[in-house]
């Protein structure tokens, strides 16, 4: 397990609280998707996770070990980069080798067979590859540790459609053999969909949500209403983005479906009316953690609407 | 042993282990780069030999001209590896994307530091000793020669790799480092050089014989040339050398700490923050000292133009370490207010370090005059040759016509012919009236500060020439100072003054005026000329 317990990390140079009191923790076998704009404190969370910065405060520990210089603890981790390290002139094979030398637990057999299952010729030069395929070599050898945590800075960002579901296949498979734990940042919430079992929100260095994929959906929905009066509030149910086109009424609402449907009929009872037609119909998780962003004063509605955080 | 592992990174306990990781680290950083070692071997084991050969023809290749060719390579090996080793291996810490890489992996920071000593170490050790073989070979085959300096190659490898990787670990970037290494090497010698310029004196009693082994202690990048020097002189290369070793080894412990507590995320030219204005303003004071000492006299317009010139330099160095240390070219104005402050910082320091109100030009601060002695000496120039040569007074004299009895001394003109220059001898001059002084005073300092003065020079003017200088005693309360002045212009001063001194100063008077006049050629304070 990974237990991140109140970390903080304050970047002297920019005078900017990167991470402020995050905790958190990564279960065993799970697959954990880190959500955030940029500039959230997420790359920093993981490089603090993989022993790389020193946090200011706080504990991060891996299986009960703290991470930072510290050997055993590192030995458990393999860390992907956003930005991919070689020398000039290096080839993916070089790359490997060095990789080897430095972990013990590097599988040149499996380097191979990943290297083939991604179509990649080990013998070219790393800087003769796209991006694509230099996000692949990254997997291929990150894979071959047989590391029992992987975090994954933004690793799938950034590739055509393609080759993404291509390395997405090939990693989810991979990791589903091994029983690895993974803790993976993006900015794309629909790939996390697909692929994490909790997801984990930072906004401005804290922590806005951390839940289960599964309960996430179920406790926000979007809402669509009829009423068979007029200037009917439902203010008192604590409406998102709330719109009305004639009579039909659409919000976003935490709570559960069934719940929330009693009490539209007691707002409905409430004002002489009834609800002749309603619909909760599911989101998506970007258009939850919108509302979760919204509601909870972190940013402004328009900024969503922009686009702006996500 | 919280401490002890923060610090090391490591418990006693886990030593073998550590160690064990250690020398796989050494491994790789060998094999990491073999470009490196490809280098240095084609460098030691090629090129040298190939140049000593082709130096070497039509040459007889005995023991001496063997063993000052080592020794010159010995003190080019050690530049050479000492720098380019650390720079290489040790260049992953400025960079973010080559830092992360390898601070991912399950190594400690100091198993890369140790380790990468241990590889950087053993590439030059190996490519040196082949050298040595090489260098037997085309050298007659005298092995016990080309080996002689071994022990110095390593010595010498580790006190320069000691200070480069000082500056590396002290800093964010490698221009940075380049200044940190130039400010740690240059802070002694200018320390050294301008106190012999400021206080004037070089003999065997000075202040150089005196400090500069002490000081040159502390400049590392000295040590290969001083290994040289003693090569040269066939002299024993003294103790300086296990001293500077010494200081290598303490270089090199704070060199561990340092990276061990460095912040991963750095991407400041500077590794630790606070720092950075030790380095800005310590280098820029090794400037003002330079530029002041360099740059004071007569030649450059007197006390003002050494205040100009400095001014200057120091200028220019503070631009340039803004871009450098902020590692923008925007920010080259910044803190512009620090400038300013600095300036009346180095002006204090300054004062101290060489005396107030005599240095500062008089448009800064007036002077207070009370008494002016006026050496006034007549030369004559002549094409005549003299008729011997002094050996022990080193002048030459003439015994017949009209300079006979005189004493000459000798340059050349612009068409290279001897020119004789006869001391008619010195005549000494008081000037105490008030306004006889002030307007004296006045014609000093505005004869000082006119940069045509260099042009004015009547040394190859044929003829008679009267040279007059003047000494300058300004008698505050509690202190008098000298301050040895040329001037041109004594017309209309002096020939009043004769009366006055043949009149009203005693002949103790001008006795302990001429005192002080010779206490002034071994005590001369040339800055502000």
């Amino acid at each position: 397990m990974i237990e991140i317990n109140e970390l903080s990390k304050f970047y002297t140079e920019s005078g900017v609280l990167s991470l402020d009191s995050v905790t958190l923790e990564i279960p065993e076998k799970s697959i954990v998707g880190l959500i955030g704009t940029n500039g959230a404190g997420k790359s920093t969370l993981l490089r603090i996770a993989a022993g790389i910065y020193r946090q200011d405060s706080g504990t991060v520990l891996i299986d009960g070990e703290p991470v930072y210089e510290n050997n055993a603890a590192k030995s458990k981790i393999a860390y992907i980069s956003d930005e991919q390290y070689y020398q000039p002139g290096m080839t993916m094979k070089r790359m490997a080798m060095i990789h080897a030398a430095l972990r013990e637990d590097f599988s040149i057999k499996k380097f191979y067979r990943l290297a083939e299952r991604f179509g990649l010729d080990v013998n070219r030069r790393l800087s003769g590859f796209s991006k694509g395929m230099r996000r692949q070599s990254d997997i291929a050898i990150a894979l071959s540790y047989g590391a029992k945590y992987l975090l994954c800075d933004e690793t799938f960002d950034g590739l055509d459609p393609l080759t993404r579901e291509k390395t997405k296949r090939i990693f989810i498979e991979e990791i589903m053999d091994n029983d690895a734990t993974i803790l993976m940042s993006s900015h794309n919430l629909r790939e996390m969909e697909d692929i994490c079992d909790r997801i984990v929100l930072i906004h401005k260095g804290q922590l806005v949500i951390s839940a289960n994929v599964d309960d996430m959906r179920g406790q926000v929905s979007k809402y669509q209403v009829v009423f068979s009066g007029s200037n009917i509030s439902v203010a008192s149910l604590n409406p998102s983005r709330l719109t009305v086109s004639g009579k039909m009424m659409t919000f976003i609402a935490s709570g559960d479906p069934q719940e929330m449907e009693k009490k539209l009929s007691e707002i409905a009872a409430g004002a002489n009316s009834t609800v002749v037609y309603c619909e909760a119909v599911p989101l998506t998780l970007e258009e939850i953690f919108s509302y979760k962003l919204e509601s909870s004063g972190l940013v402004e509605s328009d900024e969503m609407a922009n686009g702006e955080v996500m | 042993m919280e401490n002890i592992k923060k610090i090391t990174g490591f418990l006693p306990e886990n030593a073998v282990e550590y160690a064990r990781k250690t020398f796989k680290i050494a491994v790789f950083g060998v094999k990491n780069n073999f470009v490196l070692a490809g280098i240095l071997l084609i460098g030691f084991c090629v090129i040298a030999p190939a140049v000593f050969v082709t130096n070497s023809v039509n040459r007889n290749i005995d023991g001496e001209y063997l063993r000052n060719v080592m020794g010159i390579y010995t003190m080019i090996a050690g530049y050479v590896g000492g720098l380019l080793i650390p720079a290489v291996m040790f260049g992953y810490v400025h960079k973010r994307r080559d830092r992360d890489f390898y601070h991912s992996m399950p190594v400690k920071r100091g198993q890369y530091f140790i380790g990468y000593f241990g590889a950087g170490f053993a590439m030059y050790a190996v490519s040196y000793l082949l050298m040595c073989v090489v260098m037997a070979l085309f050298g007659g085959g005298r092995i016990d020669v080309a080996f002689d300096y071994v022990l110095y190659a390593l010595v010498l490898y580790i006190i320069i790799y000691a200070t480069a990787t000082f500056s590396i670990m002290f800093s964010g970037s490698m221009l940075s480092s380049i200044v940190t290494l130039a400010f740690l090497n240059a802070f002694p010698v200018t320390v050294l050089y301008c106190s012999i310029y400021m206080t004037g004196t070089v003999n065997a009693d000075s202040y150089y014989t005196l400090l500069a082994p002490y000081l040159y202690i502390f400049t590392p990048l000295s040590s290969g040339y001083s290994f040289y020097a003693s090569v040269v002189s066939q002299a024993p290369y003294g103790w300086t050398i296990w001293v500077q070793l010494g200081i290598a080894v303490v270089e090199l412990v704070l060199s561990f700490i340092m990276y061990n507590l460095r912040r991963g995320e750095t991407t400041m030219a500077v590794a630790f923050p606070k720092t950075r204005y030790v380095l800005q303003y310590g280098t820029m004071f090794l400037v003002a000292l330079l530029t002041t000492s360099m740059f004071s006299g007569w030649w450059v317009g007197g006390s003002t133009g050494t205040i100009v010139w400095t001014a200057i330099f120091v200028f220019v160095a503070f631009v340039l370490l803004n871009m450098i240390l902020e590692q923008n070219f925007r920010a080259a104005f910044h803190r512009i207010r620090h400038l300013f402050i600095f300036a009346g910082a180095y002006a204090v320091v300054l004062a101290l370090i060489i005396g107030v109100v005599s240095s500062l030009p008089y448009w800064v601060v007036p002077i207070r005059t009370d008494a002016i002695l006026i050496r006034h000496q007549c030369f004559v120039n002549t094409y005549d040759e003299p008729d011997g040569f002094d050996e022990e007074r080193r002048w030459w004299y003439y015994t017949e016509g009209e300079y006979a009895g005189m004493y000459a001394n000798w340059f050349t003109d612009q068409n290279g012919n001897a020119i004789y220059s006869i001391d008619f001898g010195t005549d000494w001059f008081m000037v105490t009236d008030p306004e006889q002084v002030a307007e004296l005073t006045k014609r000093i300092y505005d004869y000082e500060n006119d940069p045509s003065y260099m042009y004015r020079s009547r040394y190859n003017v044929i003829g008679e020439y009267y040279y007059t200088s003047l000494t300058l005693y300004t008698l505050k309360p509690g202190e008098e100072i000298t301050k040895g002045m040329y001037i041109d212009d004594i017309q209309g001063i002096a020939a009043q003054e004769y009366s006055l001194y043949l009149g009203d100063i005693s002949p103790e008077e001008v006795e302990g005026f001429k005192q002080g006049m010779d206490l002034m050629k071994t005590d001369w304070r040339p800055t502000f000329y």
